[in-house]
């Protein structure tokens, strides 16, 4: 019965109710979308930086921070250790190594990136970035970045020598350029060159090393227990095992930063929803006071009215945060399916702490801090409430019928 | 009369009258916030960039962009410095020589970027001589001095007083080769600079690269960033320009210029929102007071107040309102920046890199009176706006219809 | 690498037997290193933007080790390089360090010459990584020299397309040319000016001109030349840089 009540004083003042209820859906949908693109673009960063230069988890040598040229030996062995630990997770091995490329036409020093060739390819890295050409197929293949191309003056099927160094030997390899990529980020394009696994190790001369071995999850959100898994089951080794956080120390401050200013705006946001609430609402009550009065008159308690409030506070909360939930939800679809296009003011490419972002954001639905949001709005609203409520329950009914509350 | 009246209605109803300026006042200083919170990481990416690194003009050997070859130099340097700063338009300017060169400590070497400098004209550019966190800067005479990033020393073991041998490859096709010796250390926040870079005296580079009297940058900056413009017209006339490209910073750099400039359309972005929002709330306020008034509105109507004064009088109590909250929020407001600029926040552990710019983790705050006078007035604007309709209404409101009312 | 039976042909020139495709091969690759080999060489580079004349001393040992001390410009003098296996060290007396050449600047030029530091390092491998056959022989019609066709083998790191090498009927290197998959050539190594020297008659300059590139080239010249000497092999150690 109460429900009912507390429908019909909504309902009763249509505009205001309306007004209020969209002051808390608007500033839920706007904590909405900022949620949405924000996830949108760290997820993107996160999943880049992970798939191209790390993993959900990585094992990688000690000491590797101070000397990128440490390498892990029996990779093998290390990769099937790590497969253990999340067998629907994709394992990779990786080596780095840079050296000097060279054509006909001149040479270039070189980053390179060995890399399975299957399993790289699923993961995305270079192979979503292509222009020309096919991804690795035999050990002589070799796909390069498109300013490289341009400088060395090779096409599909060119040869290419690499001469890598390790432990002071000096080795070089034939290689055909089977690709060309293009990221629009000119240090890589410039510098970076893709090559198989295979051959890699050969340059390097057995031992079976690897940079680094890592394990991708279908996923992301599981990477907590899967460090820890694997923490576990390497312990005792030489090896260092990292969560991608470990491994991209730069992509991960800079979320931390970015985020904090979202942060923000989201805790102003709230705070001037929740005042936007409580003067509707104390408004409302008090406007209300000589009715009030009469409800108290006729023998409904105190604590009843204050119920009551309580009750409109519940529902003006519910219905804005679900109009909100809507709205939000509306507003961000565009940007989940067809992303906002930062070309103009990106430019072709950017990379940042060693990622290449995208130019292209998509929006991602964070559905955990989106449920805990539209709880909070609806706290807040309810909490609104109380201050009225209590104010309500304190009525004298004789002061109230005279409308002097 | 006007006013008093709009002011001592507004009161009739403290309570609420204090809640709206407060849901506003602090809508306007989270806004004041967050905005010299973003502005402080861009003058900071500013400075670097623009100040240091790029300036606001650069002239150059046509072929120079784009390839960036050692080869692509300027000649008579000498000359063209004294010719333009002669020139009115350019407040200071600074000479640089490139030389990627091997660097070495007595144990390790690395690839490094080493600028040649006239000391005296650079410190005057840029501080650098602030930024030097150990031992000094270099002398105003080329003695085979060197100065380092900070990280590059660390890397390859050296210290200031040690020696450390500096080989690049000359124009002429030999094996330039020096030792230099280490006066001080750079933190400049450029990470080319702190992580891989240095500075020697510009004749010391000229010696070693086989190319005297060039170089392959002159930076200039003007009095003022809003005529850069024009100030490139005008500098490509002088003679320092001859035979050279001239380009303003965002032409040598358009990647810094688009993210600085959206750096800014996100404050732009940030101040809607909130004010939006508070707009509501003010829309909100204002229909209460539209409606429980209508009676009194109706009698003033009666008693020959035209419709015009009636939204006058909302108007002005919708200004009123505004006024106190965007008082209240300046004040707030600035308690907050005050504490972010002086303080600072700091947002993480150890440095973060972005964009070639070292952030300190703590990072401080930056005021931008212009800014501020957007928010002030875009407060407005919203107020106004959200009292729009409720003050329409009220003065559309027949005075017997609204006298009916209770 | 079979092909010298090919040339058991009965020509009426053949009255000594004919040259082996190795034969022909290592005229060119060592005519002037021998065993061990002391020299001084003159070097004149032009490139369209400086030319430079440089003065060397250098000694060699087997195929694999050399060193090059310079004499002149008086600003290089002393500056040294020390080439063994496939690794380059450089010895800078003004400074008084050695350097390692890293392998990301093998790609540089050697004291701004034609020559990269890799190509000092690989001069000697013509036999070891190419299927050669000869396709040429003087008197035969078309062709007053040997001409040897050189095609890297599959897995052989070389950029090259092919190589075609000439040598003059009396054994002596003509001309080798560098050409890449696409048949075009990229570059030329000539020898000429035919002197006596280390009680032999040899070219006495080498040069390599880069195609397309007008009026570009690096010339060396041999100036004194000794064959199978004593060297010693410390000669050749990173310590003996320093002398």
């Amino acid at each position: 019965m109460l429900l009912r009540m507390a429908f019909r004083n909504l309902f009763r003042n249509k505009r205001r109710t309306l007004i209020t209820m969209t002051a808390i859906a608007v500033g839920m949908a706007l904590i909405n979308v900022t949620i949405t693109i924000q996830h949108g673009s760290y997820t993107d960063l996160i999943n880049r930086g992970v798939s191209s230069i790390a993993g959900h988890v990585v094992v990688r040598s000690p000491g590797f921070l101070d000397d990128p040229e440490l390498r892990v030996t029996d990779s093998a062995a290390h990769a099937k250790r790590l497969a253990s630990v999340a067998p629907d997770a994709v394992v990779q091995r990786r080596i780095m190594l840079g050296g000097l490329l060279s054509s006909t036409s001149g040479s270039a020093a070189v980053q390179s990136v060995a890399v399975e060739p299957e399993i790289s390819r699923d993961i995305g890295s270079m192979y979503d970035e292509m222009v020309s050409g096919d991804w690795l197929e035999t050990d002589r293949d070799i796909i390069i970045g498109a300013r490289l191309a341009e400088t060395l003056d090779v096409k599909e099927g060119d040869k290419l020598v690499f001469m890598g160094q390790s432990g002071g030997e000096m080795t070089s390899r034939l290689f055909r350029l089977k690709g060309v990529f293009k990221t629009g980020a000119a240090d890589v394009d410039g510098f970076m060159v893709v090559m198989p696994f295979a051959a890699g190790q050969e340059i390097l001369g057995g031992n079976d090393l690897a940079t680094m071995v890592t394990l991708h999850l279908d996923d992301a959100a599981a990477w907590p227990a899967a460090v820890d898994a694997a923490q576990t089951a390497f312990d005792g080794t030489d090896v260092d095992v990292l969560s991608w956080k470990g491994a991209l120390p730069d992509v991960d401050a800079f979320i931390t930063a970015d985020r904090s200013i979202g942060q923000g705006m989201l805790f102003a946001l709230f705070i001037i929803v929740s005042m936007g609430v409580f003067n509707t609402f104390l408004m409302s009550v008090l406007e209300r006071t000589r009715e009030f009065g009469v409800l108290q008159s006729i023998g409904m308690k105190p604590n009843q009215i204050a119920k009551l409030v309580l009750v409109e506070g519940a529902l003006l909360g519910f219905f804005g945060v679900c109009m909100g939930s809507l709205l939000g939800v509306g507003l961000s679809y565009p940007i989940v399916v067809s992303g906002l296009d930062f070309s103009e003011s990106m430019g072709e490419g950017m990379s940042n702490a060693g990622v290449v972002m995208s130019t292209i954001v998509y929006g991602a639905w964070d559905i955990p801090r989106m449920v805990v949001f539209a709880f909070a709005c609806f706290v807040v609203t309810f909490l609104a409430a109380i201050w009225p409520a209590w104010k309500v329950s304190r009525l004298e009914p004789v002061k109230a019928l005279r409308n002097q509350g | 009369m006007w006013w008093s009246l709009a002011w001592r209605n507004l009161w009739r109803q403290r309570r609420r009258t204090v809640v709206t300026c407060m849901a506003m006042a602090i809508g306007i200083a989270m806004t004041m916030a967050i905005i010299c919170f973003q502005d402080g990481f861009n003058s900071e990416m500013t400075r670097v960039m623009v100040d240091q690194r790029l300036g606001h003009i650069q002239i150059n050997h046509p072929d120079y962009p784009g390839r960036r070859s050692l080869h692509d130099v300027m000649s008579g340097v000498d000359a063209r410095v004294a010719a333009l700063e002669a020139d009115e338009t350019v407040s200071s300017l600074t000479v640089r020589l490139n030389g990627p060169a091997l660097v070495g400590g007595e144990k390790k070497s690395e690839g490094a970027f080493l600028v040649g400098v006239d000391p005296t004209r650079e410190d005057a550019f840029t501080h650098v001589s602030t930024m030097v966190t150990e031992g000094r800067y270099l002398s105003k005479e080329a003695s085979q001095e060197m100065v380092l990033g900070a990280e590059l020393a660390r890397r390859i073991d050296v210290n200031v007083d040690d020696v450390a041998v500096v080989v690049t490859q000359g124009s002429d096709g030999s094996m330039g080769n020096e030792l230099f010796t280490i006066v001080g250390l750079l933190s400049t926040g450029d990470e080319r600079v702190d992580r891989a870079g240095g500075q020697v005296h510009l004749r010391d580079m000229q010696a070693l690269l086989v190319l005297d009297d060039s170089a392959h940058e002159i930076t200039l900056r003007t009095p003022d960033a809003d005529s850069i413009d024009s100030t490139k017209a005008s500098i490509s006339a002088n003679a320092g320009a001859a035979d050279s490209v001239v380009r303003t910073w965002a032409e040598v750099d358009p990647q810094t210029q688009k993210m600085l400039a959206m750096n800014q359309s996100m404050n732009f972005v940030v101040m809607m929102i909130v004010l939006v929002v508070a707009g509501i709330v003010v829309l909100n306020t204002m229909m209460m007071v539209v409606y429980e008034r209508t009676h009194e509105l109706g009698v003033l109507k009666a008693l020959g107040m035209k419709p015009t004064g009636v939204l006058k009088l909302i108007a002005m109590e919708a200004m009123c309102l505004t006024t106190v909250s965007v008082a209240l929020g300046l004040l707030i407001g600035g308690l907050l920046d005050w504490y972010i600029v002086v303080q600072g926040i700091k947002f993480m552990d150890g440095d973060l890199t972005f964009a070639g710019v070292r952030f300190a983790g703590r990072l401080h705050g930056l005021v931008d009176p212009v800014m501020l006078l957007n928010i002030v007035v875009s407060s407005y604007v919203i107020a106004m706006v959200a009292a729009g309709w409720p003050a329409w209404r009220a003065s559309r409101m027949l005075p017997t219809e609204a006298m009916r009312e209770v | 690498m079979v092909h010298f039976g090919i040339m058991v042909l009965m020509s009426m020139q053949a009255l000594a037997a004919e040259p082996t495709v190795t034969e022909l091969l290592n005229a060119t690759d060592d005519y002037a290193r021998g065993d061990s080999s002391h020299s001084t060489i003159e070097m004149a580079v032009k490139t369209k933007r400086y030319e430079r004349t440089m003065k060397m001393e250098s000694w060699s040992k087997g195929t694999e080790s050399t060193l090059i001390r310079i004499l002149e410009p008086a600003k290089d003098a002393g500056i040294t390089t020390l080439m063994r296996d496939d690794n380059i060290w450089n010895y800078l007396p003004k400074v008084d360090r050695t350097l390692k050449v890293p392998g990301a600047m093998m790609g540089g030029r050697w004291q701004g010459s034609h020559f990269t530091n890799d190509d000092l390092v690989k001069s000697n491998r013509l036999s070891e990584d190419f299927d050669a056959r000869i396709t040429g022989k003087p008197g035969d019609g078309t062709h007053e020299m040997y001409v040897v066709e050189l095609v890297p083998k599959p897995e052989a790191a070389i950029v090259w397309g092919k190589l075609v090498v000439t040598v003059r009927p009396d054994m002596l290197p003509d001309s080798t040319q560098y050409y890449d998959e696409d048949g075009s050539l990229m570059r030329t190594m000539t020898f000429g000016d035919i002197k006596t020297m280390a009680g032999k008659s040899m070219p006495t300059t080498m040069t390599l001109t880069p195609e397309g590139k007008d009026g570009e080239f690096t010339r060396i010249t041999w100036v004194n030349l000794e064959l199978n000497i004593e060297v010693p092999d410390s000669t050749f150690t990173v310590q003996a840089l320093k002398r």
